[in-house]
Order: C-alpha cells, then sequence, then structure tokens
C-alpha cells in the first residue's frame, strides 16, 4: 500500500515535470554523460531509444558510450541502425567501420566502410579504416588499392606508409616493399626530427631485420650495431638487437649489448629487468641476484624490483629469502592484489607457517582461497579435509592445473586411486593446452595408474606426453617399451629401447630388457644369445645391467656355474669396480655361499662405501641371518642416498613387521611410504594386514585394505572382503569376495570367507553354495567346519520348507 | 497563457486519473506474459503478422542431459520451464556430429549427402533457399549473432541474413571459467544474449524479426561458480555449463518480456550435436555418429503459453524444423527438403496419441576425415527407424553395426552378426542414402584462409 502511494507520488511529480519542459534527448544523454555519469547516461539512452528507434543522432551517441563503457561489441547495433538514416550514414558509418575493426571483425568493417565511400567516394577516413581492415582480414592486395589512393591524396602519410610497409611484406613483394622503406627512410633522414624516436628506433630495428630476410647476414649485423649507435636504450632497438645475437648463436653479445644499455639508463626498469633475465638464463646467478637486490634497496621502482627478487629466490627455491623479498615488496602496497598475497601463502607454507597462511587464505576470492586452505590443509595431513577444498577451488577456477594437481595429491593419500587419477588427467589436459613450460608430473601418474590397471593403451597416450616433456627420463621409455610389448607392437618397444639405448648410461639397459621381452616368446636361452650377440663387452663394469641380466638368465636355466663364470669373468676385467664386486656377492647369496659373499660385499664397500647394490646385497644377507636393526639401517641408508627409490624403505618397514615389538614403526613406514608412492598396493595390503590383526577391523583398515584391491589383487580384495565382514557390512563383503573369485587367483579361502558373508545377509542357499565351492576347490583349513555348516544350514532351510506347508 | 491555462486545467483532470492507475498498477506484478492457448491455436499463427522467430541454437548440447528429458540433475530451470507450455520433441536427431554439416542440413532442411557440404573447406552454394532468405523476402528483419566458426559466412550460412555479426569480446566475465581448455574462443554467450537485445532496441515495434542466436558456453564449458554446482569431473563441467547457458536463455527470455515480444515470437531451442563421454572410447564429437553425438533436443515455445506442454514421441530430425515452422508462419516452402513439417505430429500427441503411419528415418551422416585435406572420405552414416539403429563405417560390411534402441540404447551391444537378415535391411537403407539421393547443386569448395583455420582449431578441432 504504501509502496504504492510512494510510486504514485513520484509518478505524478514525474508528469508534472514532464509536461511542463519538454527535453531534447540528445541534449539529456549528453549532460548525463558530462555529469561524470555515464551509467546513467546509457540507462537513459536505452530508454530514449526503447520508446523510438528512429533517433539516429541519440543512436550514434549511445553507440559512443557504449564505446567508452568498453562494450564496443554491442555499439555495432545502434551505429548499424544510424547508418541506415541518409542523413548519418557517413558519421554513423565511419565509427561502426572502427568498432567492427576493433572488434576484429575485419570484414564486416570492409562493408561498413564501402557504404560509407558510396556516400562520399573521397572520404580520407573511410579509406584508411577500410585499408585496414582489409590487412587484418589479410585481403592484402585490396589493402594496396586503398593505401595508395591515400597517399595520392597525401604522400608524406607516414602512417599509410608503414602499413603500406606492412602488406607488401605480408604478399612478399620485396621489392616493393623495400621501395617503400627507402621511402620511409628517406622523410626519416630528410628531418628527423619530425618523427619521434621510437618510431626512429622501430624503423632502424624494421630496415635491420629486412635485410636479415633478405639474405644478407653481413649487412643486418651492421646496421644492428648502427641502430645501437644511434638509439643505445631505445627498447625496440634492444629487444631488435638481442633477437639478433641470441638467434645467430652470441648470447654474450646479446648480454653485453644489454650491460651497455644499463651503463647509459641505470634507472631504467625494463633494461634491468632485461638485463637480469640475460644474466640468469647464462648461469650468471650470483650477478643477477646482485642486481635484484640493489634495485630492491633502491628508490622508485623498489617495489617492483622486490617482486623481481622474490621471483628469483622462488624459482630457485630460496622460500625464505623470498619470504623477505615479498614482505618489502608488499610493505608499500594498501591494497594488496589477489595473485600477490597468493604467492605470499604459498611462501608461507613452504617455510612451514602454516597457520599464518591459513589465515591468509581466508581472506582471499573463492578459487584462490581453497587453493591456500588445501594446500594448508595438506601440509597438516588433512587429506580430506583439503580435498573438498581443492574440489570447492576446481569448481571456482576449473581450468587450473595446479589446483586440479593437488586434488589429485589429497585423493592419493585418500586412497581414492581412481580419483586421484581422474585430477591428474584433467591436470594433463589444462597443462597440454596451455603449452605450459613449467609442467606438474601429471601425465607419468595418470600412465602409471592406467598401466597398472591393465589399461594399456590409455597409458601409453600418457607416457607418451611424459616423454615429450622429459626426454632424457630413461623411465618413461622403459614404461613405453612395456606398454608395446603388452599391446603386441614391436614398433613402439623397438622405437622406446632405441631411444632408451641413446640415453647416458642407458645402452646396457635397453638391451637387457628388450632380452626381458625375448625371454618372454623364446625363453632365456635366446634371450642370453640375444645379448651376447650384441657384441656389448659384458666385461665392461658400465655395461652391468647387460650382464645382470645374462646372469639371471643361466641361474634361470639352471646353470649356475656359467653365471658364476660370467661374474667371475668381468670381476677379472675390472677389480676396482664396486658394482661388479657386488654382482658376484649377490650371486654367491643366491647359490647359498653366504660366508664368501659377505667377504665380496665388504670388498665391494671397501672401493665405494655408498654403493647401492652391495649395501642392499649386505641387507639382504643380514635379513636372511636375522640381523634386522643392522639391515634396516643399510636399507636406510641407501634410502638416503637414492630418495627416488623407494625400494629400500619398502624392504626396512617390510623387515620391521616381523617384530611384534615394532609395528608401529613399520606403519609409520609403510604410510609415509605410500605418501610418495601411492600405487604401492603391496605396501598397502601389507599396512591393511597390520592393521587388521592388530587393531580389528578399523576404518583404517579398511582404507588401506580398499587401496591395496583397487588393482583387481585377489588376495587384496579377499583382505578387504574380510574386514568388510569383520565390520559387520555383509553386503560389500559379498561383492568382493565375488570380485577375488572372478579373478580366477583364489582358493577355497575365498569361497569360504564368501560363504559367512552370504550367511551374515541371510541368503543362506547361496552361502551352501559357495561352501561346497570352496570345499572342491580345496586349499583351506576350515573344511569340517564348512561341512557342518552345510549340514546345519541345509536341515535348517528343511524346517522353514515343511514349516510353509508346502 | 489560454494554452497553458488549458494545458493546466488538463493536466489537473488526467494527473490524478494517472496516480490511480499507477496506484492500481503497483498492487500487482503487471509484467505482460503470454495469453494461454491450445493446440487450436497453431492454426492463428498463420494468420498473424506480428510473429516474430527467435532461433536458439545451442552447440554441443544432447538431450540427455537435460532434466525435461529426464535428466536427474537440475541442469536446464528455463529450458524446462519453456517445455512445459510449450512442445517438445522427445525421439530428435541431428543429421551430423560435426557443426558445419550438421548446420548445413538443418537451414537447407536437406541430409548431409544432399547438402555436400561433409568436409572443412564445403560451403553451402548460393543456389540453396535458405529459411532467412524466405522470411527476409516475407518482411522480416533478419539477424544472426553467431560464435562458432564452422558457420562463417564464407562457408554459406549468411545466405538471408540481414546482418550476420559475431561479438567478439576480449575476455570472459569474470566470475566465469572456460573448464575445456582445449577451446580458446573469447568471450561468452552473455556477449550474445546483450547483443540481442541490442538488436532488438534498434526495431520498431511493428516490425517482424528473426534473430538467430549460436551459443557455445556449452561447447567450452564455461561456467561460474552458481552454476557449478554438479561435481569437477569432466563430465560435471560439461553439466555446469548447460545450467549457466540456461541462466542465459533465462535471460534472454526476460528480455523478450519486458520488450513485451513474449507473446509474438515463436522461441526455439535446437542443438547441431551431442558430447561423447568415453561412451564408445571417445570424447568430444565429430568422430562418429553414435546417440550420444546425434541425440539432440528440439523444443518450441509459442506465443502462447500451453496449459499442459505437448511431447511428440514421434522421431522427428532437425531437417524437420524448417518445414515445421515454415508450415506454422504460413511462408513458402523450401523447394527440396528430406525433412517434412511436424504440425500434424504436434496435433496428434496433443491429443495424447502418436501419429502412426509408416516409421520415420533418422539419419546422421559424419564424412569421418572432414578435417584431413590428404585422405579420402570415410562415410560414418547412421539409420534409425523404429527400434533399431544401424550404423555404416565406409560401406564395409564387416564393420557394420546394428542396435536395439528398445533394450539397448546406449549402443554398447552390437547386433550385426546375429539379427544378420535386419542388418542387411538397415545395410540397404544406408546404400539408398547413399545412392539414390542427390545434392541438388553439388558440393562447393572454399579456400579456408589460415586465419580462419587457427580460429576453428582454437575451437578444439584437429585440421590439418
Amino acid at each position: 500500500m504504501r509502496k504504492g502511494l510512494i510510486v504514485a507520488t513520484t509518478g505524478f511529480l514525474a508528469l508534472a515535470t514532464t509536461a511542463c519542459k519538454p527535453l531534447d534527448p540528445v541534449a539529456e544523454v549528453t549532460e548525463l554523460a558530462r555529469d561524470g555519469d555515464p551509467a546513467a547516461a546509457l540507462q537513459r539512452a536505452r530508454e530514449l531509444l526503447d520508446e523510438n528507434p528512429n533517433q539516429s543522432e541519440l543512436q550514434i551517441l549511445y553507440g559512443d558510450l557504449l564505446v567508452g563503457a568498453g562494450e564496443s561489441v554491442l555499439a555495432v547495433w545502434p551505429l548499424r541502425k544510424a547508418a541506415s538514416d541518409p542523413e548519418y550514414a557517413v558519421p554513423a558509418g565511419l565509427a561502426l567501420a572502427k568498432v567492427l575493426l576493433a572488434t576484429g571483425n575485419a570484414d564486416d568493417s570492409v562493408v561498413a566502410a564501402t557504404e560509407v565511400l558510396r556516400q562520399d567516394s573521397e572520404n580520407e577516413t573511410a579509406l584508411a579504416i577500410r585499408a585496414k581492415a582489409y590487412v587484418q582480414a589479410q585481403r592484402e592486395v585490396e589493402a594496396l588499392e586503398d593505401l595508395d589512393r591515400l597517399l595520392d591524396k597525401d604522400p608524406d602519410r607516414l602512417d599509410t606508409l608503414v602499413t603500406k610497409l606492412t602488406a607488401l611484406l605480408e604478399l612478399e613483394r620485396a621489392t616493393e616493399a623495400a621501395g617503400v622503406f627507402d621511402d620511409i627512410r628517406a622523410r626519416l633522414d630528410a628531418d628527423p626530427d619530425a618523427y619521434e624516436p621510437e618510431f626512429r628506433g622501430r624503423m632502424c630495428v624494421v630496415e635491420a631485420r629486412f635485410t636479415l630476410e633478405s639474405g644478407d647476414q653481413e649487412g643486418s649485423k651492421s646496421l644492428i650495431e648502427a641502430c645501437l649507435k644511434q638509439f643505445p636504450v631505445d627498447p625496440l632497438v634492444l629487444r631488435g638487437a638481442v633477437e639478433y645475437y641470441l638467434g645467430a648463436g652470441r648470447p654474450e653479445r646479446a648480454r653485453e649489448i644489454l650491460e651497455a644499455a644499463h651503463r647509459l639508463a641505470p634507472e631504467d626498469p625494463n633494461i634491468r629487468s632485461a638485463l637480469i633475465q640475460r644474466l640468469e638464463k647464462d648461469g650468471f646467478l650470483a650477478e643477477a641476484e646482485s642486481m635484484l637486490v640493489e634495485a630492491a634497496e633502491g628508490g622508485a621502482g623498489s617495489a617492483n624490483s622486490s617482486f623481481a627478487l622474490y621471483d628469483f629466490y622462488w624459482r630457485h627455491g630460496r622460500f625464505e629469502e623470498a619470504r623477505s623479498a615479498l614482505e618489502d615488496a608488499m610493505s608499500g602496497i594498501e591494497d594488496v592484489p589477489t595473485t600477490i598475497a597468493l604467492a605470499y601463502a604459498d611462501t608461507l607454507i613452504e617455510v612451514g607457517e602454516l597457520d599464518r597462511a591459513l589465515d591468509l587464505g581466508r581472506d582471499l576470492e573463492p578459487g584462490y582461497r581453497e587453493l591456500v586452505i588445501g594446500r594448508v590443509l595438506l601440509a597438516k595431513g588433512d587429506a580430506a579435509a583439503a580435498l573438498e577444498s581443492f574440489e570447492s577451488g576446481i569448481r571456482a577456477w576449473p581450468d587450473n592445473a595446479t589446483v586440479r594437481w593437488l586434488a589429485g595429491q589429497a585423493a592419493d593419500r585418500l586412497g581414492r586411486l581412481d580419483q586421484a587419477a581422474q585430477h591428474y588427467l584433467e591436470t594433463v589436459r589444462i597443462e597440454e593446452t596451455e603449452k605450459r613450460p613449467d609442467r606438474t608430473d601429471a601425465a607419468w601418474r595418470v600412465a602409471r595408474f592406467q598401466e597398472a590397471m591393465g589399461f594399456f593403451d590409455a597409458a601409453l597416450n600418457f607416457v607418451q606426453i611424459h616423454i615429450l616433456h622429459n626426454r632424457f627420463d630413461p623411465e618413461g621409455y622403459k614404461m613405453a617399451a612395456r606398454l608395446g610389448s603388452r599391446l603386441g607392437s614391436q614398433e613402439i618397444v623397438r622405437g622406446a629401447l632405441l631411444t632408451l639405448a641413446n640415453l647416458e648410461g642407458q645402452s646396457a639397459v635397453a638391451l637387457a630388457m628388450q632380452a626381458g621381452f625375448i625371454r618372454e616368446q623364446a625363453g632365456p636361452r635366446a634371450a642370453i644369445d640375444a645379448i651376447v650377440d650384441s657384441g656389448l663387452d659384458l666385461n665392461d663394469a658400465a655395461n652391468i645391467a647387460a650382464l645382470d641380466a645374462v646372469i639371471e638368465f643361466e641361474m634361470e636355466s639352471g646353470h649356475r656355474e656359467r653365471a658364476s663364470r660370467r661374474a667371475r669373468e668381468a670381476l677379472e676385467n675390472a677389480r676396482d669396480s664396486a658394482d661388479l664386486h657386488a654382482l658376484y656377492a649377490d650371486l654367491l647369496r643366491r647359490i647359498g655361499m653366504r660366508a664368501v659373499a659377505e667377504e665380496e660385499f665388504s670388498k665391494a664397500i671397501e672401493i665405494d662405501p655408498d654403493n647401492v647394490r652391495a649395501l642392499k646385497g649386505q641387507a639382504r644377507l643380514a635379513s636372511v641371518q636375522g640381523r634386522i636393526d643392522e639391515a634396516v639401517r643399510l636399507f636406510d641408508r641407501i634410502s638416503a642416498l637414492e630418495p627416488a627409490s623407494l625400494e629400500a624403505a619398502y624392504e626396512a618397514a617390510k623387515l620391521l613387521l616381523r617384530d611384534p615389538e615394532r609395528t608401529t614403526e613399520a606403519e609409520g613406514r609403510l604410510s609415509a611410504l605410500l605418501v610418495k608412492d601411492p600405487l604401492n598396493v603391496a605396501a598397502a595390503r601389507d599396512l591393511a594386514v597390520l592393521l587388521f590383526s592388530r587393531d580389528g577391523p578399523t576404518p583404517a583398515a579398511l582404507a588401506a585394505a580398499t587401496r591395496a584391491a583397487v588393482f583387481g589383487d585377489a588376495s587384496a580384495l579377499e583382505l578387504k572382503g574380510r574386514i568388510e565382514l569383520a565390520r559387520g557390512d555383509g553386503r560389500s563383503s559379498v561383492e568382493t569376495m565375488k570380485r577375488a573369485i572372478a579373478t580366477g587367483r583364489t582358493s577355497g579361502a575365498t569361497y569360504y570367507q564368501l560363504a559367512n558373508a552370504l550367511l551374515s545377509i541371510g541368503r543362506d542357499s547361496e552361502a551352501v553354495s559357495a561352501l561346497r565351492s570352496a570345499i572342491e576347490s580345496g586349499g583351506f583349513e576350515e573344511v569340517e567346519d564348512a561341512r557342518n555348516l552345510i549340514s546345519r544350514i541345509e536341515e535348517r532351510l528343511e524346517i522353514v520348507q515343511s514349516g510353509t506347508g508346502s | 497563457m489560454k494554452a497553458d491555462s488549458l494545458r493546466s486545467r488538463w493536466f489537473l483532470a488526467v494527473a490524478p486519473l494517472s496516480i490511480v492507475i499507477l496506484f492500481v498498477l503497483t498492487q500487482f506484478d503487471f509484467v505482460p506474459l503470454r495469453p494461454g492457448g491450445t493446440v487450436e491455436d497453431l492454426t492463428s499463427l498463420k494468420e498473424r503478422d506480428d510473429v516474430n522467430v527467435l532461433f536458439i541454437l545451442i552447440d554441443t548440447l544432447r538431450a540427455d542431459r537435460l532434466s525435461c528429458y529426464g535428466y536427474e540433475r537440475e541442469t536446464s530451470p528455463n529450458i524446462d520451464a519453456l517445455a512445459r507450455n510449450g512442445i517438445r520433441f522427445a525421439n530428435h536427431r541431428s543429421q551430423s556430429s560435426w557443426t558445419k554439416a550438421s548446420m548445413a542440413s538443418l537451414w537447407t532442411s536437406l541430409y548431409p549427402a544432399r547438402t555436400g557440404v561433409l568436409r572443412y573447406s564445403h560451403a553451402i552454394p548460393e543456389e540453396a533457399m535458405m529459411p532467412a532468405e524466405v522470411l527476409r523476402e516475407a518482411g522480416f528483419r533478419t539477424a544472426a549473432i553467431w560464435r562458432n566458426g564452422w558457420v562463417a559466412p564464407n562457408f554459406g550460412f549468411a545466405q538471408g541474413f540481414e546482418f550476420y555479426t559475431r561479438p567478439v569480446s576480449k575476455n570472459l566475465p569474470r566470475e566465469a571459467r572456460r573448464e575445456n581448455p582445449a577451446v580458446k574462443l573469447p568471450g561468452s554467450d552473455l556477449d550474445v544474449a546483450r547483443s540481442a537485445e541490442e538488436f532488438m532496441r534498434t526495431l520498431e515495434r511493428d516490425e517482424r524479426w528473426f534473430l538467430y542466436l549460436h551459443l557455445m558456453d556449452v561447447h567450452q564449458y564455461v561456467s561460474d561458480l552458481e552454476s557449478a554446482r554438479f561435481g569437477t569431473t569432466y563430465s560435471d563441467f560439461y553439466d555446469n555449463a548447460i545450467h549457466w547457458t540456461d541462466r542465459i536463455i533465462g535471460s534472454i527470455v526476460d528480455t523478450l518480456r519486458r520488450r513485451r515480444l513474449l507473446d509474438r515470437t515463436i522461441v526455439v531451442i535446437a542443438s547441431d550435436h551431442g558430447e561423447a563421454f568415453l561412451e564408445h572410447g571417445t570424447e568430444g564429437h565429430a568422430r562418429n555418429v553414435y546417440g550420444e553425438v546425434t541425440r539432440t533436443p528440439l523444443i518450441v515455445s509459442l506465443p502462447f503459453s500451453l496449459e499442459e506442454g505437448i511431447v511428440v514421441e514421434t522421431p522427428s530430425q532437425n531437417v524437420d524444423i524448417w518445414p515445421t515452422l515454415l508450415e506454422l508462419l504460413d511462408g513458402t516452402p523450401q523447394p527440396e527438403s528430406d525433412g517434412r513439417s511436424l504440425v500434424a505430429d504436434i496435433r496428434w500427441a496433443a491429443k495424447g496419441r502418436q501419429s502412426t503411419g509408416e516409421e520415420r528415418l533418422q539419419v546422421s551422416h559424419l564424412d569421418g576425415t572432414w578435417g584431413r585435406m590428404n585422405q579420402s572420405p570415410y562415410q560414418i552414416i547412421g539409420i534409425a527407424k523404429g527400434r533399431y539403429r544401424g550404423i555404416s563405417n565406409n560401406g564395409d560390411d564387416e564393420l557394420f553395426e546394428l542396435y536395439d534402441l528398445e533394450t539397448d540404447p546406449d549402443e554398447q551391444h552390437d547386433l550385426s552378426d546375429v539379427l544378420v537378415e535386419k542388418a542387411s535391411e538397415f545395410r540397404s537403407w544406408v546404400r539408398e542414402y547413399e545412392n539414390t539421393l542427390d545434392s541438388p547443386w553439388g558440393a562447393r569448395e572454399i579456400e579456408v584462409d589460415d586465419m580462419l583455420l587457427n580460429q576453428l582449431r582454437a575451437l578444439g578441432y584437429q585440421i590439418e
């Protein structure tokens, strides 16, 4: 009611006002715009045009306002409307042609400009716009006609000459282009002061580039040097000169040029920045850092220099220094932009100030906020909350590769391997399209997951992406070869192994892999022949991988003596090779000569105390002999020497599992291992067994078992099924046991467990069936119990049936 | 003075009345809507001279991701509203899974083998009679606001349009994000919606218009926080993009409502193809003709609101759209057409029955090497009739596929070796389609310049 009265009164007042004073729409809107309220001007223009669209002058004004408001895309409509009015065809048409050109609609701009020229054939503005539109539309021939018309009217139009030069270069009409350039240069030479220095510098560089493209290297070089002499601190000249010398393979000259420019203009931030980048790229890190520090401590522009310094430290992993630099940079800024706040939060996380980072993150806008909070939560070990945060962030920022990758990390920690793989896959999709130079390892992770799942085709796609960006990583080629073998593609296997062989130190590895594939097809003898026939010197310690393979195949064929002889021969040839001593020692260990093996391992360690092969052998010996502490210590040493290789870490954890007093330590090690290697399902299985036996069917035990079972391993599935049953989840247990049975690699025990699960959910007759299968399969202890169960159930079922009176 | 005093007296008389009227109006939500109507009112459209046509083409939209087509997620409340009081074609297909071939068929009402537009360098020739030409001839103002390079003017799609404009704004709105990183198309469909209103603003009230809007945000997987409500997988983001686009459709309908055009505009929602999510091992579209990339929506909202929406179950195709619309508007039919008017099917459906008679074919056709200059054509042709659908792969009998759509709507179990006779029957229809159909004008090739090629590659297509 009250609203109605207010509106009515307002309406009355409005009516009263309009009845007294007729308004010129254009004047009204212009006034609003002049009053500094463009939004109101636009709104009023819309209202007026909605009443009557046939107000051409107002349409032009409206179009102008839209352009001014950054809405050029919308401005075409009122301008088109105005241009259809003969009285306004020219001004509206010109405005329309300009807007269409600015919004990338070159062909439409040509049409609009042509329409103006139909009305006014000598309109130079229309000609100029149309010429530019033709160039933009790659219709250079037509552009030249217009450009020549303009030059006929005024030969001194420098911008027209430059456009003509561009068009001729696009058409590869080099001679004519040279003529135009000469014309431009003549004007510059005649009256250099009439032209801006930037323009003269630009033309200088253009001439040099021109000369280079015509094949005259020396001429181009002379011109570059002349430009530098004339315009030593001009940014375009400097850029052109630096590019030239980098292209000529002379980075040192490029650096000299920048150093000279910096000496002449020490306060120029762009020159300083270019020089610092050059120094860094050329490996002069200390000099680059020194310049950055000096600039950051300086006066004007020091905030930007502090940011540059922060960037430098961040790139080189010096996070504490990065934080200081960023704090210096931020100290002068009142309203810190989001990207900088994000960078600061990242830095705080890297230096371990998680709570501060969290506080900062909470104030950021969506997308950024979840990224920071998620990172903090992940660092604090709360993977579930981190994943939730990252997934929120993904909704706000779906094409952010970093947040996707981090979501994958969080999912990995939770054992949700397929979810992790999905996030990594999306990361790869984004990185591939954006062609980022700094990539994550997402492609590798997806490839490993797909390989483990048996999706070899898909895995191959991803490992190829990994290889493309990691050309010197042997693991990529090894996986490609494995996948090629699985897919039956000799071409892929050959290609991968050939490339692997060409990597430094990998020729023997490649040969050994190839032999491995031959062994699968044709047996160990054929594999040995392949290696021997290759001509590779097996007595050279550098080829130990191939010798290893030969020894392995000899042992497999039962030729221990031959294996031993090969090892001894190699050792005779290189008594100072710790690796060969270790190889021989390992062989001795395998054939039971432990005492001699110990001696050989000791010799290897004497030569090289950090020899991983020898340490591993000693650790295994110690383990077999029950010296668990010693074995664990040795494996830990190997982990420290080769942090990327997780095999030793797993070995150590497994040893600790044997000691009931050290299961907590084993648990910690297995959990840490799974963070680094989420796909280590064997470790997950061991962890599940430990937790189940020690703590019962806890959520942690189930999570570990679920992770262990993700690739369909029968024993892992059976374990998961037992834990589910123990948790009272019979239904899930039944499904899991059936999956285990479907692998075809189970025994009667699995059927027995299935029967128990079926009984728990009242599916008695199916349980009987499962029990019978268990007995038939054998291989489990509770056979008598199974038989008794069958009798009891069948008795119960008979009672039930007779009870129903059928 | 006398004039002033007269005016003054007039004013004193009128002003109080105005106050009263204003007061009354504010007590109600008086926003002009549409009147109610029934299927019988379809005939009245022919007699009217004020009906506009708003044709909204949502690129890459598959029917089964819309709530009104049974999707369990609420992706499309605004589109659903149009269907609820309009006409929805439940069993509808596009003629290809690639925009250019599909749109050429949609506009000409001819199958791809007849349009001759099957490869990237093909264009619709001048001889084609496009709906925009028919309507322009009939006095409509005709405009198109498009964003997909495959319907660019040099491919012959601008024929009949007075204005054929691509709004090229530099950035997405700040709040929106683009999930599909393979696509680098600038701007968003918000530019299209706002441009549409600007177009309408230039027209006088009695000017009839035909406006074609080609939306691309589903193709680009654009969403903002509000529409990103369905999860974070690639497929979830497709749903998010549908929700975002649906909101834009809502804003366009709002524009019609505010401009008091809802009761004089036919709104059509259609799509050129769907999108695959590994149902047959591929993602995206333009690779094959399975259902996920050819089952598209068709919704027609009339200048009057049907109390109960009409659902047409009879199979229909994109080539039927313009024969139907031209019949409704009493427009000159296109001289050649492989489609037919669905007006009779609409009437049957309104009575709760589906039209009887011979089962219709639904044809979808893709040249599998459309983007590879140096490779020979590879014709993938799908023909659905009744419960079965056959797919021919370049005429190779060994590779022919047959699906029972009733028991296997997702086309996962090929029955060509089991239902041998049925497969043979469908193969013969494919041959008939290929051999007996003649293009009225033959294929027209154009040179595609590097700039356009790069723009098309920026959409994520591989063109070699």
